[in-house]
């Protein structure tokens, strides 16, 4: 998917026209403010979720993963998580408090915004796994979380009002020479 | 001289706007709008949230238009546009979270209160830089196109 800000490109010659193909998306400057707009609140969203699960000892984080390991829908997840992330529960904590910074960071400030959807699509699929069908949740709530991370994953939104886009340029002309540049270049 | 702090105004209030929505966005609801009246001793009573809301879009025009008359002398690229606005952004952190809550009021905060203060303020430089540069270049009016 290619985002640009450019005036239209001309018209074909011959005025036709191509009928081969999927015709193509434009979205107002609006709806592109609109998108990031999104893109910063869901940043918000996941930032906010540090606040009870601060290092040293990540606070409420150990309920919410006992409670996944009582109610996954998954076989086999719960052993996972008794005897491994909750037998290494720091561990475990620094990882998720790491991550959820990231996706936070990422999201706000639209730096490679695509890399950290991914990572909220992870973080998000996990929750719905474990949490999804536990007493008092509604399913829908982490639904809707891996629904909306999936949306930014699809979508690059932090070409408005974000870094990437500043990157993004950039990145797709390194793109040309170098595998590396490349693959980062999906990430903005 | 006039057109740029108007511009910087503009994206500055709606820096401002995007910071309301953000700090509505909590428990409270919208108690983070408490401290921000607070700064100024305009809070305790049930006006509050709205005195704070409306500090915020004043200030961010404020900070703008500060934004609008530093880049003033020489047209800035997209990249010397985020980058005095995220200076912009921390000289808000510094003079209102560090200075104005922390040493004149007395306000202590969390970690978590540091970092989201921090965080926060730089968004709004960012958001700043970011919509001064697409009012300067493109006024807004031209379509994007997704491929």
């Amino acid at each position: 998917m290619h985002l640009s800000s450019s005036p239209s490109e001309p018209p074909p010659v011959g005025g036709e026209v191509p009928s081969v193909g999927p015709s193509r998306v434009v979205l107002s400057e609006r709806s592109l403010i609109l998108l990031a707009c999104v893109r910063i609140f869901v940043g918000l969203l996941w930032f906010q979720q540090l606040a009870w699960k601060m290092p040293p000892t990540f606070g409420g984080l150990r309920r919410y993963v006992e409670n996944e390991a009582q109610h996954t829908f998954v076989p086999g997840y719960s052993s996972i998580l008794n005897n491994v992330f909750l037998a290494h529960f720091s561990l475990l904590g620094a990882g998720v408090w790491i991550a959820e910074l990231l996706v936070g960071i990422t999201l706000l400030f639209g730096l490679f915004t695509r890399f950290g959807a991914m990572l909220a699509l992870l973080l998000s699929v996990q929750l719905y796994i474990g949490l999804a069908y536990a007493p008092g949740e509604w399913y829908w709530t982490y639904g809707m979380l891996t629904l909306t991370s999936l949306v930014l994953v699809a979508v690059p939104a932090g070409r408005r009002l974000g870094i990437d886009q500043l990157l993004a340029p950039r990145m797709q002309h390194a793109a040309s020479t170098s595998r590396l540049a490349r693959l980062a270049s999906w990430f903005v | 001289m006039q057109q740029s702090v108007q511009r910087g105004l503009r994206a500055g209030a709606l820096a401002g706007l995007l910071l309301v929505g953000l700090f509505f966005a909590d428990y409270g609801p919208a108690n983070n709008l408490i401290t921000i009246a607070r700064w100024f001793a305009l809070d305790g009573n049930t006006w509050s949230k709205l005195i704070g809301a409306i500090l915020l879009v004043v200030l961010g025009a404020v900070f703008g238009g500060l934004f609008g008359a530093i880049v003033r002398p020489w047209s800035p690229s997209l990249f010397q546009s985020v980058l005095v606005g995220f200076a912009t952004g921390l000289c808000w952190w510094v003079v209102l979270v560090l200075l104005l809550s922390m040493v004149v009021k007395h306000i202590q905060q969390s970690p978590y209160g540091t970092l989201f203060w921090l965080v926060t303020s730089l968004l709004y430089g960012l958001v700043l830089g970011s919509l001064y540069w697409q009012f300067e270049t493109k006024g807004g009016g031209h379509e994007s196109r997704m491929v």
